[in-house]
C-alpha cells in the first residue's frame, strides 16, 4: 500500500529542492510568535468563518495548549519558551534560567551554579525540585542539583516551566520553594539536521549535531551529540581558578503518536554523558594537619533511559505511565558516589463528573548508591538503598462555571528518609472576567533529609595542636534528622492589560519549621575538636513579592520587566541561619527587549540587577547581555553574543573568605555561534 | 526628505509584513481546523440536485461519537448554497440514507468497509481522519504534516459518487486515486 502523506520525508529534503522552504519555516516561526503576541485565544476564533487557505495555514495547537493550561494555573508559574532560550544567548540550562522572574541564578565558578527560588540559595539548593522530561535530577546524596551535568541541545528544549512556591502535592518531596520542569520537544518537531558550533573567549568550543528522522511505522526519532569545552575563570584574588570543564554527551528520543486502536502515544528517550571539570579546594590533610589549596578534579558521568506511555480516553481524560532508570556517578575529592535509581509513575486524569475533576497518581522509586571512602569522608554505611512510595489525589471543583474554582489535593507518602509525609494544598481561583485572574493558595511541602545529613562524616578542616597532634573539624551525620517543613500562603493576580500587554504578580508568606541547621554535636569522631551535626533546630519565615510585565510594544518588539523582593527571617541556635538569610538577594530584577530588526535580523538585550549577598561579601551588580542574530541564508544563522558586558569581573556567589573552595570572578564572555539547519 | 520616506516605507513594509504573517499563522485546536475545513468542503462541493429528498436542507452526519469537541455544532442552522445545514449523529449504517456529508469517526474505522459498501451509488461526500481512509475508498482524508492539517482527496471516489469539488479547494489538497467502487 502506498503511503499517502509526505510526512515520511523530512522537510530537509524538501528544502534541498526548494530553497525558499527554509525561509518559509522561518516566516512560519515568526508568524507564530507574532500570533502569540496578540494573545488571541483559539477558543475565541470562529473557525467556520476562516478561508480554506487560512485553515491550511493554521498551526495545530498541541504543546502551546499545555502551556496555556499552565498559565491558567492557580500558582506562580512562568513558562520560558524555546524562543526565549534561543534569544537569551544562553549556552546552558542554568544560564537560561536567569531570564525567569523570581529565580535566583548565581554562577559559582566556571562549572557551578547556585540556583534557588524564594530564598535559601546555595550551590546545592535543597528546596528546589528539578525534572527533565519527567526525570528527577535532584540528587538525594547532597539534596540538590548538579547543574553542570544537566544539559541537552538547547534548540530541542520545548519549554522550561518554573513554578515558584510549593509543588509537593503534585511533585512530591523537595518541591518546597519551587519546581523547574525542563521539557524537550517531541521527535516530530525536531526533524532534519541541526548543527552548530560556538567559539568564544570563555566558551572555548561547543559543538552539537542533531538529526531527526521518521520510522516506517509513523514514529519519529532524533539523536544528538554535543561537546562543550569551557575555560577557566579568574580567582577572586587574581590568578587562574582551574575550573575549566569539558563535557561530552549524546542521546536520543523517539515518539510514536496514535498507535493502536486507542491512539496511544509512546516516548522512549535516553542520554549519556561524561564530564571532567575542576576547582581549587582547600583540602584538609590528615597526616600533617594542614589545609593546602589543591586542584580538585570532578569526574561526573551518567546514563538514563525513560519510557512514557499515554492513552487519551477523551479530551479531558488520560492515563500516563512513565518509568525510567537513571545512573549517576560523581567522583571528587570530597566524596565519590555511584547511584542507580528506578522510578515508576502513573497518573490518571479522570473526566469531569458534575463539578468535580479528579486527577490521581501513584509513584514508586527505588534508589541505591555506593559511596567510596575519600580522605575527606567516612560514612555509616557505604551502600544504602532508599525507597519512596506515594500517591496523590487532586480535585478541581467548579464552584461557579468560568469564574470560581477550588483545587484541593494532597500527596501521601512513605519514604526511607523520614517515614510518612502528607503534603496537601488548597488553591482557589477567581476569574472576574476573561482578562483577569486572582488566586490564593495554602500548601504544605517537605524537604526530606539527605543521605549526607543522615549518613556521612566530612572532614571540614584540620590543624596541628601540640600535645594533641593532628585534629579535625567535622560535620557528622544525624540519623534522626527529620524533614524540613513548610506551610506556604500565596496570593496572585494575572491580568491582560491590553491585547498586547500582561501583568503577573505573586506574593507569598512562607512559614518554615524544623529547618536543618549544623549545631555542635557531642558525637565527636576520634581526633575531632569540633563536630557539627544537622539538627531540626531552626524555624523561620520568608515573605516577598514577584511581579512581571510583558508588552508586545510592536509586532517586532517585545519588552518585559520583572522584579522580586525577598525578606528572610530565620531563628536558630547558631550563626548559620544568619548566614543562610544573607545568601539570597533582597531584590533582583531584569529588563528585556527582543527586537526583530528585519525578518532575518534580531537584536536582544537583557539587563539584570541583583542586590548584594552579605554572607559572601558579594556586592550588588548589574549585568548586561546582548545578542545579535542574523539569518544570512535560508539554512544558516550567525549569532554574536556578549554576556556580562561593560562590567568588571565580579563574583556572583563566592566568598573571598570561603575555607573550602577558591572564590572566582565571573567575567565577560563573548562568543560567536554558527547554526545550520538542513 | 527621501531618507524619512525610505524609513517610513521600510517601517510600513515591516508592520504590514508582520500583520500578514499574523493572519496566516493562526494557532488553532485541531478540531477547530477540521470543523472549519469540513464546512468549507460542504460549501465548495457541487452535489447533484436529485439527491436531496428535502431540497431546503443539507444534512451533515457524524458516524459514531462526535469528535469535534463542540466545534462542529455551530454549523447547524447555517446555510450553504441556499440550503440550511442540519447536523446529526448516527450510529447505524441504515441511518446514512439522508446524509449528504458523512464524517466517519476514526473509532469506527473497522466498520468503514461495510459503510463503504452501503454508500455505493449514493451521492454522499465522505470525510474522515483515520489513516489510509482515502486509499480505502474514502473521499476526503484529514491528516497531519508537521503542525498543519493536510487533506488527501480521492478523485476517483468523488467522481464515482457524482460529486465535484471546486478548484478553489482542489488547489489546496493532495489528489490521490484508487480504492473506489469498481
Amino acid at each position: 500500500m502506498m503511503f499517502l502523506y509526505p510526512s515520511t520525508t523530512p522537510y530537509s529534503r524538501d528544502c534541498a529542492i526548494n530553497r525558499y522552504c527554509a525561509k518559509f519555516f522561518l516566516l512560519l516561526r515568526i508568524s507564530i510568535i507574532v500570533c502569540a503576541a496578540h494573545a488571541v485565544h483559539a477558543e475565541d476564533i470562529d473557525s467556520l468563518a476562516l478561508s480554506p487557505e487560512q485553515l491550511f495555514n493554521a498551526t495545530v495547537m498541541s504543546v502551546s495548549k499545555t502551556a496555556e493550561k499552565v498559565m491558567d494555573a492557580p500558582a506562580a508559574v512562568y513558562v520560558l519558551t524555546n524562543e526565549d532560550i534561543m534569544r537569551s544567548g544562553a549556552t546552558s540550562i542554568p544560564e537560561a534560567l536567569r531570564l525567569v522572574p523570581g529565580v535566583q541564578v548565581a554562577q559559582v565558578n566556571s562549572n557551578g551554579w547556585a540556583i534557588s527560588v524564594r530564598g535559601f540559595n546555595s550551590d546545592l539548593s535543597n528546596k528546589l525540585l528539578v525534572l527533565i522530561d519527567g526525570r528527577e535530577v535532584y540528587d538525594p546524596l547532597f539534596s540538590g542539583v548538579y547543574w553542570d551535568v544537566q544539559d541537552t541541545v538547547l534548540e530541542d528544549i520545548d519549554r522550561i516551566e518554573v513554578v515558584r512556591g510549593p509543588g509537593g502535592t503534585l511533585w512530591g518531596d523537595n518541591a518546597v520553594n519551587g519546581v523547574i520542569n525542563i521539557i524537550t520537544k517531541k521527535a516530530t518537531e525536531t526533524q532534519g539536521n541541526l548543527a552548530s558550533i560556538v567559539a568564544g573567549n570563555h566558551e572555548k568550543a561547543i559543538g552539537e549535531e542533531r538529526y531527526g528522522g521518521t520510522f516506517d511505522d509513523g514514529g519519529a526519532w532524533r539523536a544528538y551529540g554535543k561537546f562543550t569545552d569551557r575555560g577557566d575563570n579568574h580567582a577572586l584574588h587574581g590568578g587562574n581558578s582551574h575550573d575549566s570543564w569539558q563535557q561530552g554527551r549524546g542521546g536520543f528520543r523517539a515518539d510514536w503518536d496514535k498507535i493502536g486502536t486507542h491512539d496511544d502515544s509512546f516516548t522512549l528517550q535516553g542520554d549519556t554523558y561524561s564530564s571532567a571539570s575542576g576547582q581549587m579546594r582547600f583540602e584538609p590533610i590528615l597526616t600533617n594537619g594542614t589545609n593546602p589549596l589543591v586542584k580538585e578534579y570532578i569526574d561526573a558521568r551518567g546514563t538514563n533511559l525513560l519510557g512514557r506511555w499515554k492513552r487519551e480516553f477523551s479530551d479531558d481524560s488520560n492515563l500516563t505511565v512513565q518509568s525510567y532508570v537513571d545512573y549517576v556517578y560523581r567522583d571528587q575529592l570530597l566524596i565519590k558516589d555511584a547511584r542507580t535509581s528506578a522510578d515508576f509513575d502513573a497518573q490518571y486524569e479522570a473526566p469531569r463528573v458534575g463539578a468535580h475533576k479528579f486527577t490521581v497518581g501513584a509513584r514508586y522509586r527505588y534508589s541505591e548508591d555506593e559511596l567510596t571512602a575519600t580522605p575527606d569522608s567516612t560514612f555509616l554505611e557505604n551502600r544504602a538503598h532508599d525507597q519512596i512510595a506515594n500517591t496523590f489525589v487532586q480535585d478541581k471543583i467548579t464552584l461557579d462555571p468560568k469564574t470560581w474554582f477550588l483545587t484541593l489535593g494532597s500527596k501521601f507518602e512513605e519514604n526511607s528518609y523520614s517515614g510518612f509525609e502528607i503534603q496537601p494544598s488548597a488553591r482557589l481561583q477567581w476569574h472576574p472576567d476573561e482578562q483577569q485572574m486572582v488566586w490564593a493558595a495554602v500548601s504544605r511541602a517537605v524537604r526530606t533529609p539527605s543521605r549526607l545529613e543522615q549518613d556521612v562524616r566530612l572532614v571540614q578542616a584540620t590543624g596541628f595542636i601540640g600535645g594533641l597532634g593532628v585534629v579535625t573539624v567535622d560535620t557528622v551525620p544525624n540519623p534522626n534528622l527529620y524533614s524540613e517543613e513548610l506551610v506556604a500562603y500565596e496570593l496572585g493576580y494575572r491580568r491582560e492589560l491590553t491585547p498586547t500587554a500582561s501583568l503577573d504578580v505573586a506574593a507569598f508568606y512562607n512559614d518554615y519549621y524544623k529547618l536543618a541547621t549544623y549545631t555542635v554535636s557531642s558525637q565527636r569522631p576520634f581526633g575531632s575538636i569540633l563536630a557539627l551535626a544537622p539538627t531540626n533546630s531552626t524555624t523561620g519565615e520568608t515573605h516577598g513579592v514577584e511581579a512581571m510585565l510583558d508588552w508586545r510594544a510592536l509586532d517586532n518588539l517585545r519588552l518585559s520587566a520583572s522584579g522580586s523582593l525577598l525578606t528572610m527571617k530565620l531563628n536558630g541556635p547558631t550563626a548559620v541561619p544568619n548566614q543562610t538569610e544573607n545568601q539570597s538577594p533582597t531584590f533582583q530584577g531584569n529588563l528585556r527587549a527582543e527586537w526583530d530588526i528585519t525578518k532575518d535580523v534580531a537584536f536582544d538585550t537583557m539587563l539584570y540587577r541583583v542586590n548584594a549577598l552579605p554572607a559572601f561579601q558579594v556586592p550588588s551588580y548589574t549585568r548586561l547581555d546582548m545578542r545579535l542574530g542574523w539569518r544570512f541564508a535560508p539554512d544558516w544563522q550567525f549569532d554574536l553574543v556578549g554576556q556580562n558586558l561593560f562590567n568588571p569581573e565580579h563574583p556572583e556567589f563566592t566568598s573571598p573568605t570561603d575555607g573550602h573552595v577558591l572564590a572566582t570572578d565571573i567575567g565577560t564572555s563573548i562568543y560567536g555561534k554558527l547554526t545550520c539547519r538542513f | 526628505m527621501p531618507f524619512l520616506r525610505r524609513v517610513s516605507v521600510f517601517l510600513a513594509a515591516l508592520l504590514l509584513g508582520a500583520q500578514v504573517h499574523a493572519a496566516d499563522g493562526l494557532q488553532l485546536q485541531e478540531q477547530q481546523i477540521k470543523a472549519g475545513l469540513l464546512y468549507n468542503f460542504l460549501k465548495y462541493t457541487n452535489f447533484p440536485a436529485p439527491n436531496f429528498t428535502n431540497p431546503g436542507t443539507i444534512t451533515v452526519c457524524v458516524f459514531g461519537d462526535d469528535p469535534f469537541s463542540g466545534n462542529l455544532q455551530p454549523i447547524a442552522g447555517r446555510t450553504v448554497n441556499q440550503r440550511e445545514i442540519a447536523l446529526r449523529t448516527i450510529h447505524d449504517i441504515d441511518a446514512i440514507a439522508n446524509c449528504q456529508l458523512l464524517f466517519v469517526n476514526k473509532d469506527e474505522k473497522s466498520r468503514w468497509p461495510q459503510l463503504h459498501a452501503a454508500l455505493a451509488g449514493k451521492n454522499v461526500l465522505t470525510v474522515s481522519d483515520f489513516e489510509f481512509f482515502a486509499a480505502q475508498g474514502g473521499m476526503i482524508e484529514f491528516g497531519h504534516v508537521d503542525n498543519h492539517i493536510r487533506v488527501n482527496l480521492n478523485m476517483d471516489a468523488l467522481t464515482a459518487a457524482g460529486l465535484r469539488v471546486e478548484d478553489r479547494l482542489l488547489r489546496l489538497v493532495t489528489v490521490v486515486h484508487g480504492g473506489s467502487h469498481e
